[in-house]
């Protein structure tokens, strides 16, 4: 299969659930759907060096979770109060759109550090295992496991459910 | 903790399902020939047909509303021009006008005031707004956002004077308020503290504002955040409502409610006398906006009573003077949109001219009227864009004065912006 064909299979099986991944961690739309547009342009300069192209769901997913970090660093930088976090910013149509005990969750999540919240977006929007969120993100099973366990900690307590 | 998991994993999705699968583009991006990976050229390298505020959900796919503008970066006057032959333009009571050619356009220079141009021109910043001398780009006068709040729209009422703008709550979980403010320019272009009308402080985010070039009437629209309903709707309706203010009072006269799963009107416009409201809305069930009008003296009640579909399947934005006119967004191919400012008959919706057509990714326009100096309209060309470094999107913004009777195009500035967070678009007016 041609890398153009295999690529656009890639992209009507990922292309959505690609995208809702960024979107739970950068809580904008637009920013969602150009770095996930990013990931798929940069899947073409990177197909001659996958060793295994049913890799590449992995490569985008990777990619998606880089570009996801780009743009919060990248607005964290515009802000003129310098923020010892980069929390996804909701615009105002999606906090239209969400229950308001969602938004409270959502709001809890974004006062979370940048790990705790790929930790948990992994593990509760992708369903990951453990092992399955290290090798994503590069890290231990075991701080993988301390890393949620502290996000789950702070967020019970920030919802009022300890 | 299955509980708190349980809800972690409810909201997740929530806020994923704001993506919707018919919103993602169908086709997957290819790089441009020569280009890196991420380096995306102005004219539309990343192959993405336009969906303008496709992440309003419920969404239209004309609405001009887009993720641009929070910060002025550059700001460059400029002229170009074009001159073509049109018939006189006919009167809001739906006279027609013949069809007119496009022909290329001519140089012009400037000097310090254009004829048949206002003087001032006002243009949103990341602090707040800024007043420029129309002519040379010159900021005169600067107006700052109040303290936790942004601003969402801005009308100016054809004075070249006055001009109201509407502000929302900055924070963004927080339970959503709509703000009225006024503020006026001296002969200097410098601009006045703003005068908070008495309608502020009301429930809901602003989505359109409109002011009549009589001075007399302020019109605005509101939708209602998730479990928050207006304060004086009943909950069984609210969905946001239209509501008229006059001016002299600052306060709300008349208001008509969108009916449960109506979208919001996304633009707006008043025709000079204020004595109509045309507004760009999302039909129940349906893609596209169409464009709608509703009598000012018509009883309160809702926006479905009140008012009729005029038609312009698609239009992003409206500007009424003596005729009606439309931008309205179509797909040319999966990998090109154009957007064309048409002129309309108010009464059939039938587009009697074409004043100007913008072809490219991502283009769109936005209307603002000023029938005071004679049908002329600002349309705004925003072109999305990588800057220069990835995932770092920058929105290029040309603001451009259009004579529709004369068919004269004058560029007036450029802008490159920041997405904004809140979704508002680059506020211009005048």
């Amino acid at each position: 299969m041609r890398p153009a064909d295999a690529i656009d299979e890639l992209y009507r099986d990922h292309v959505l659930g690609l995208t809702r991944l960024a979107m739970v961690l950068v809580g904008d739309p637009e920013s969602a759907q150009d770095v996930v547009q990013d990931a798929f342009i940069g899947l073409y300069s990177a197909w001659p060096r996958l060793r295994n192209p049913e890799k590449a769901p992995v490569y985008l997913r990777s990619a998606v979770l880089n570009g996801a970090r780009s743009v919060l660093r990248a607005r964290n930088r515009r802000q003129s109060v310098r923020l010892h976090y980069d929390p996804p910013v909701w615009s105002a149509e999606a906090a239209v759109m969400v229950r308001e005990d969602q938004r409270a969750v959502l709001a809890a999540i974004a006062r979370l550090s940048r790990r705790q919240r790929e930790v948990l977006a992994l593990r509760y929007y992708v369903g990951f295992s453990h092992a399955e969120i290290a090798e994503a993100l590069g890290v231990t099973t075991g701080t993988v496991s301390s890393t949620m366990s502290h996000a789950l900690t702070a967020l019970a307590r920030e919802l009022g459910e300890d | 903790m299955s509980g708190l998991e349980d809800r972690v994993r409810e909201a997740y999705l929530a806020a994923a399902e704001l993506v919707r699968e018919d919103a993602v583009p169908a086709r997957a991006p290819t790089p441009s020939a020569g280009s890196q990976p991420r380096a995306v050229s102005a004219s539309g390298a990343k192959n993405r047909p336009t969906r303008h505020a496709w992440w309003v959900a419920p969404v239209s796919a004309a609405a001009a509303v887009g993720v641009i503008a929070v910060t002025v970066g550059v700001i460059v006057p400029q002229v170009l021009s074009g001159q073509r032959a049109r018939p006189r333009a006919q009167v809001l009571s739906g006279q027609h006008a013949r069809p007119r050619a496009h022909s290329p356009a001519a140089a012009q220079t400037h000097t310090a005031t254009i004829p048949g141009l206002p003087e001032f021109t006002v243009v949103s910043t990341d602090t707040g707004l800024e007043v420029m001398q129309t002519a040379t780009g010159h900021v005169t006068g600067r107006v700052s956002t109040p303290a936790g709040q942004i601003f969402a729209r801005l009308a100016g009422d054809g004075s070249d004077r006055t001009f109201y703008v509407t502000a929302q709550q900055a924070d963004l979980m927080a339970p959503c308020r709509s703000y009225f403010y006024r503020f006026s320019l001296s002969a200097a272009g410098q601009a006045s503290a703003l005068t908070q009308l008495p309608a502020s402080g009301r429930a809901g985010l602003p989505t359109a504002l409109a002011a009549s070039a009589d001075g007399s009437k302020l019109a605005f629209s509101i939708t209602g955040c998730a479990n928050e309903r207006a304060a004086n709707i009943p909950p069984s309706q609210a969905n946001g409502y239209i509501g008229l203010i006059d001016t002299a009072s600052g306060k709300v006269t008349r208001s008509w409610t969108y009916t449960a799963g109506d979208d919001y009107a996304t633009s707006m416009t008043l025709t000079p006398d204020g004595s109509l409201l045309a507004f760009a809305q999302l039909p129940p069930g349906e893609s596209a906006n169409v464009a709608k009008k509703l009598a000012t003296d018509a009883p309160s009640g809702t926006v479905d009573q009140a008012s009729t579909v005029v038609g312009l399947p698609g239009v992003s934005s409206l500007s009424a003077g003596p005729d009606l006119y439309g931008c309205i967004a179509k797909d040319l191919s999966p990998d090109e949109v154009a957007n064309q400012l048409g002129v309309y008959d108010p009464a059939t919706g039938h587009r009697t001219a074409v004043v100007h057509t913008w072809r490219g990714f991502e283009a769109f326009c936005s209307l603002a009227p000023n029938s005071v100096h004679g049908n002329v309209l600002v349309g705004i060309d925003a072109r999305r864009q990588h800057g220069p470094g990835p995932f770092v999107p920058v929105v290029i913004v040309r603001v451009l004065a259009i004579d529709v009777s004369t068919g004269q195009l004058t560029a007036l500035l450029t802008t490159t912006t920041s997405p904004s967070d809140a979704g508002i678009p680059t506020l211009v007016g005048w």
